[in-house]
């Protein structure tokens, strides 16, 4: 072994040894970057990429983003225009088949008069449409058919006008839809899970999915005007959604009697249409005073429809509920008054008020049963609130080279809530099941940060966060008997930043981030059969932890050569119940771990007059698996694996002409779905880009 | 197995000796600058006036964002913050603008990713918001150079419109409201990137018992929002999931049918 790592050791030394001489040696060019590869504004970019999987190809199209087997066609176009009376037109583009990737958009401007743009995008987002893996008996139900996309689309138009000492007026419109089919986490049962039951053995592993059809319109109107020191804005706001998505689950796909299969499937309908009016001012009462005003209000009104049903593997109908029909409004009315003093020029003091109130009214009918012998059953729901914000900021810059800031912010909110669980109105109950309570919620959070530029070499940053809240909900249930219910919960923290370059070739960048929690719920409920209690029952509901370590090395020790390496860990921790509950609830729930580390590394040099190579490896890790927990649960520990490596080169063919491709590898591994979403292959990319 | 060892070892001695020739030849050769997004080369800091010039509509109301405590006073330049972000600016001002000659953190995150190093590593997990690949941008979500509707929590502008904007499905409003969601949807998600699905903040009950664990020291037994009513203990109904995958609570953004949120 000796003898092999001896010559490797010498090369190595060698190499690295020439490669740090190398500032020192005088033989580079000179830095006038007179071979520097064309930039362009106006160009056309005609790209392929494809992949050869080997595994689960659409766990890798999730993963990536990317199309298997491939796609390919321009991947950017841009082009602009000088047209007469110094008016410009620009263009953008892109048109990716395979990936559904798609834009065309241009604007027309004119300086000191306005623009005019319109534009279509539309991309496609992939998803995996698998459910749990259960490791006793490697069951895997994933969906027929994994491979599960959602196209987004937005067709968006603005037009503005904008000239000097006039008021200025911006109309947008904007349609988005999301069309297409996710995974939930929402699982359906099975009881084939291999247990031996002593306790349970179903657990909900089949995959489900979601379909989505949704449109969200909006047009916003906006006008700005100065006069004198007084800024004035007005918006004009109407929004429209209209959505019809659905939930499809499947329950005990493996039980041998076909009739206990079935399928449940939830359609969900809304629309909803928000109209809001805003105003803002901003006055410079003097070169050290700026008041700033805000006022806004929506109205909402959201229409509901929908139903549950459940067919049995006999085809057998049954509902939990149909004919849901129901509507929501709600008012939202808020303001803020602020200050921007600079007393001097080194000071930034900003207090700032925040005012809002909220009304919200809701209510609904559906039946259940059948639709034959249906059970007509009707809701409420309604909810108050107001809330007041106080905040204040502040900033000093009167240290050379040191920036000191600090933020409080307090939100008080007060309100009522009530609701009506649904009764049948046609046999209403003696007592009307209404849940009523008056709430309070204070959320207090400080922060104190410097920002401070020691020398050329050394930056360093810190920040240290202070956040607060305190739930209190005292309620009455139907029968008039008391609840109260608090939740107060803390949190605290740090971060740190290291910017440091020894030498103007290399910087590092440390970033440390420290963040613990805690949680604690009061309840106290008297609903009989319970046992009454005299005594309200605090309960340390959770306690977290979060490390986040970050180092990234940025090192150019020539103008013809970079190299970045980036590292970070994190270490996450969320504990509950585990382990002060006790058996047997120790069994079934542990800590949530979520711990993960990634790295990359890039390289980057000149290889000749027309050729550049980049070197990229990325690499993630997560190692929190927990199966040993299915006898009594489902292990959810996220346990896997992934490295990418690439090799580019970029070509410059003419002082028009660009070409680059590059080639890789990409290996992912998950022991949390035991493999089964595992995927490896090759990587290809190619693209060719034109200046015009 | 071993000669094989070898011949690796070899060719990446050998194959490395030559690369490193090439590179020699075009370092010595070549007069081009290659540096690691996000940087401008050959361009220089010239302060925020310049920047201020063209882009008063930006640098207005910068004082109001986060970012502005970056600023930091410069004997020769005086302020310096946009180009904290934007990298140095000279070449684009000499211009008088121009998009290749300026980085714009609007179309790649590198310049973002530059201070905010934990955001690289969240983006690049399995389950994140696909900015890695370009369809989503910092600037989709933050508002990196403030605006004038107030500073921090007093801005106009709701908890939770920066998410339900896009996913509108969950703006509500619902008959029964889950009371998480006023504390914004980062109570349960990490909308950077998760290792865990949906990009949530814990991928098994832990992630509801945070708030609704009631369970007294060695009581045996997980409960929900129940003290007092050991009958309701949770431990059994999440053997078979969390509270939400085991067909219980699906309706965890808030129902239109059920007060417990079970669908």
């Amino acid at each position: 072994m000796q003898t092999h790592t001896l010559p490797r050791s010498r090369a190595v030394r060698a190499l690295t040894a020439a490669l740090l001489a190398l500032p020192g040696t005088g033989l580079f060019a000179a830095a006038t970057n007179s071979d520097a590869f064309p930039r362009f504004d106006s160009y056309v970019k005609v790209a392929g990429s494809a992949a050869d999987i080997t595994g689960d190809t659409s766990a890798f199209q999730a993963r990536s983003g990317q199309a298997e087997p491939g796609s390919g066609g321009i991947e950017a176009l841009h082009y602009g225009w000088g047209l007469p009376k110094d008016v410009e037109l620009t263009m953008e583009g892109r048109a990716l088949g395979g990936a559904q990737d798609y834009l065309l958009s241009f604007q027309l401007a004119k300086e000191e008069v306005g623009s005019v743009t319109v534009g279509y995008e539309t991309f496609r987002t992939f998803y995996n449409g698998v459910g749990g893996f259960f490791p006793n008996n490697s069951v895997w139900l994933p969906l027929d058919d994994q491979e599960l996309f959602v196209d987004r689309g937005k067709f968006w138009a603005e037009a503005k006008i904008a000239r000097p000492d006039k008021p200025e007026f911006t109309l947008r419109y904007a349609n988005s839809t999301r069309d297409g089919r996710k995974d939930s986490t929402s699982w359906g049962t099975t009881t084939v899970t291999g247990v031996t039951p002593t306790t349970s053995t179903t657990r909900n592993l089949n995959a489900s999915y979601l379909d989505l059809d949704e449109r969200h319109q909006s047009l916003e109107g906006v006008m700005k005007h100065t006069v004198g020191n007084t800024t004035y804005r007005l918006s004009l706001l109407g929004d429209w959604v209209d959505n019809l998505d659905s939930k499809h689950m499947q329950q005990m796909p493996l039980a041998a009697t076909p009739a206990t299969r079935s399928t449940i499937t939830q359609i969900d309908g809304a629309e909803t249409k928000t109209l809001g009016v805003m105003t803002n001012t901003s006055t410079e009462l003097n070169d050290t005073v700026t008041v700033n005003t805000g006022l806004r209000y929506q109205k909402v009104a959201h229409d509901f429809t929908g139903e549950r049903r459940l067919v049995s593997g006999a085809g057998v109908t049954t509902y939990n509920y149909f004919d849901l029909a129901g509507q929501s409004d709600a008012k939202i009315y808020n303001g803020n008054i602020g200050v921007d003093l600079t007393p001097t020029a080194d000071w930034l003091i900003s207090p700032c008020l925040r005012m809002e109130r909220r009304r919200t009214e809701t209510d609904a009918t559906f039946r259940t049963g059948t639709p034959a012998t249906p059970t007509p059953q009707i809701e409420y729901s309604s909810n108050e609130e107001d809330s007041l914000t106080p905040t204040l900021d502040a900033r000093y810059t009167g240290v050379r080279n040191l920036a000191l800031y600090a933020s409080a912010a307090q939100r008080l909110t007060k309100g009522e809530k009530d609701y009506v669980t649904s009764f049948n109105p046609n046999t209403p109950p003696a007592v009307i099941p209404l849940y009523a309570s008056d709430f309070e919620n204070d959320r207090d959070s400080y922060k104190v940060g410097a920002n401070w530029r020691q020398s050329g070499m050394l930056t360093l940053r810190g920040e240290v966060f202070y956040k607060e809240q305190g739930y209190t909900s005292l309620g009455t249930l139907p029968t008039g008997a008391p609840t109260h219910y608090e939740l107060g919960s803390e949190f605290t923290g740090y971060s740190t930043s290291v910017i440091l370059r020894p030498h103007q070739t290399l910087t590092s960048t440390t970033r440390y981030t420290y963040q613990e929690g805690q949680r604690m719920v009061t309840h106290f409920k008297t609903t009989p059969p319970q046992p009454a209690r005299t005594t309200l029952l605090e309960v340390d509901a959770m306690d977290a932890v979060v490390h986040r370590i970050g180092e990234t090395i940025d090192w150019t020790p020539v103008q013809q050569f970079y190299a970045q390496a980036s590292v970070d860990f994190v270490f996450d921790t969320m504990s509950t119940a585990y382990p002060k509950a006790g058996l047997p609830a120790n069994n079934v729930l542990r800590d949530s771990e979520n711990d993960y580390f990634t790295g990359s590394l890039l390289f980057g040099f000149v290889l000749t007059k027309r050729d550049d190579v980049q070197v990229q490896f990325t690499y993630y890790r997560a190692d929190n698996g927990n199966l040993e927990l299915a006898t009594d649960t489902v292990p959810y520990g996220v346990s896997e694996e992934e490295s990418v490596v690439t090799v580019g080169l970029t070509h410059k063919f003419t002082d028009n002409l660009m070409g680059s491709i590059k080639l890789g590898y990409a290996d992912f591994n998950s022991d949390t779905t035991g493999g089964r979403t595992d995927f490896r292959g090759p990587l290809g990319y190619v693209s060719l880009t034109y200046g015009l | 197995m071993i000669s094989r060892l070898r011949r690796s070892r070899n060719t990446i001695i050998f194959g490395g000796i030559a690369l490193w020739g090439l590179f020699l030849i075009g370092c010595v050769s070549v007069n081009r600058a290659v540096l690691a997004p996000p940087n401008i080369p050959g361009a220089t800091f010239v302060g925020d006036k310049d920047c201020a010039l063209c882009h008063d509509d930006v640098t207005d109301h910068f004082g109001s964002a986060s970012h502005a405590h970056l600023a930091l006073s410069d004997p020769k330049l005086g302020t310096t913050g946009c180009e904290s972000c934007h990298g140095p600016g000279s070449i684009h001002s000499k211009d008088g603008g121009g998009k290749h000659n300026i980085v714009n953190p609007k179309e790649s995150p590198a310049a973002c990713f530059a201070c905010h190093t934990d955001k690289r590593a969240e983006f690049s997990l399995p389950n994140s918001h696909p900015v890695m690949a370009g369809k989503v941008g910092c600037v989709d979500c933050h508002d990196v150079h403030g605006d004038d509707l107030g500073h921090g929590p007093a801005k106009l502008t709701q908890i939770n419109e920066t998410c339900t904007s896009c996913h509108t499905a969950q703006k509500g409003p619902f008959v029964y409201e889950h009371g998480g969601t006023k504390e914004g949807c980062v109570s349960c998600h990490s909308p950077h990137g998760s290792i865990n699905q949906k990009m949530l903040v814990a991928r098994d009950s832990n992630l509801c018992l945070q708030c609704h664990l009631e369970t007294p020291i060695n009581h045996g037994n997980i409960n929900a929002n129940a003290i007092g009513n050991q009958s309701n203990a949770h431990t059994n109904r999440t053997r078979q999931g969390t509270c939400w995958s085991a067909g219980c609570h699906e309706a965890v953004h808030g129902s239109n049918s059920n007060y417990h949120l079970r669908r």
